[in-house]
């Protein structure tokens, strides 16, 4: 199965960010290597929001693969599937950047 | 077969059969008149609106199948086949607009004679060079985000419609006043379906085809016009 980013825009420029699956609330994601999904680059993200720009403006979308980590944190109940939290740690912040992402889903198989 | 499985597979091919359809009618209707042209000559404004919408349908609905198959791939397979129904109502709606335009102001005989088609033809000719193409082309593929259940999921799956037909608009819009102009002549629909589809196809516009394409059609037309006189 996959985690699916889809529309990450920022009409800046932006840092790395390292993304978690299921982190406990309130907690620091970075103290959670068993939950490290990916690391996904911003390269590019302000020319792929840029509506007028030669990218149509859709922004960046990422597929990453979860399907070890997912069913490791559904043996050990640790995941709602329906509840799915996903954490984002920027890895050397930049200025003040305005990241969204418009969609995230997970694709099972 | 189960058909309710199918549709819910791929409901974007629902609409290659509406557009066949489409073309059986309009051809079936030329062929019975004996005129290469699929409209009567002198149609009230509802007719020309009527034939208008046909023609769209018939000639763009097969190049946005790639946007109605990505709304559907990203939609629960539950409600996939009104998500495809609002892509397409969003799709249609920016060339309903301009049809309504068209059917108004085909009061005017200007919009009768071929040379006007001629005219347009040759600006779509020239329409095809412009630098903003580039833009107007990657916004034909631009993805918007879709909520996946509820009346937001309908709206963001019209809007997805909307943001592709805009830009289609925006770079058909000669040619398809030409089609009309001409009371939809055949030859120019096949022409001009053909080139939207392989300019659809590319990965980097090549604007060479719909110039090479609107100026035979252009010649066509002046021909027409030649023989008409």
């Amino acid at each position: 199965m996959t985690l699916h980013l889809e529309n990450v825009t920022s009409t800046d420029v932006a840092p790395t960010y390292d993304i978690f699956l299921g982190v406990p609330p309130n907690e620091d994601p970075s103290a959670y290597d068993d939950r490290f999904v990916a690391r996904a680059a911003m390269f590019g993200v302000a020319q792929a929001t840029d509506p007028q720009g030669l990218h149509g403006g859709g922004g960046l979308t990422f597929a990453f693969e979860i399907t070890d980590l997912y069913h490791r944190l559904s043996d050990a109940n640790e995941i709602d599937p329906h509840h799915l939290r996903v954490s984002f740690v920027p890895v050397s912040p930049v200025g003040a950047p305005h990241v969204s992402v418009g969609r995230i889903s997970v694709y099972f198989a | 077969m189960n058909v309710k499985a199918a549709l819910q597979s791929h409901p974007e091919r629902l609409a290659i059969l509406v557009s066949v359809a489409v073309w059986v009618w309009m051809i079936a209707d030329a062929a019975a008149t004996r005129r290469l042209t699929c409209c009567p000559p002198h149609a009230s404004t509802a007719e020309d609106f009527t034939a208008w919408l046909a023609m769209v349908i018939a000639m763009m609905l097969p190049a946005a199948i790639a946007g109605a198959s990505s709304v559907a791939r990203r939609s629960y397979r539950a409600r996939r086949v009104r998500a495809v129904l609002a892509y397409y109502l969003g799709y249609l709606f920016w060339w309903m607009l301009v049809g309504i335009v068209f059917a108004a102001a085909r009061r005017s005989p200007a919009l009768h004679d071929m040379r006007a088609a001629t005219g347009l033809c040759l600006f779509a000719a020239t329409w095809a060079l412009i630098p903003a193409r580039d833009r107007w082309f990657a916004q034909c593929h631009r993805q918007i985000p879709l909520c996946p259940v509820g009346a937001r999921a309908d709206l963001d799956a019209l809007r997805q419609g909307t943001a592709h037909g805009a830009p289609c608009v925006r770079m058909c819009w000669p040619l398809m006043l030409a089609c009309a102009v001409t009371g939809h002549d055949l030859l120019l629909m096949i022409v001009g379906t053909a080139v939207t589809l392989i300019e659809k196809r590319m990965f980097r516009l090549d604007r060479r085809p719909q110039a090479v394409a609107a100026l035979a059609l252009g010649a066509w037309t002046a021909l027409k016009w030649g023989a008409s006189t």
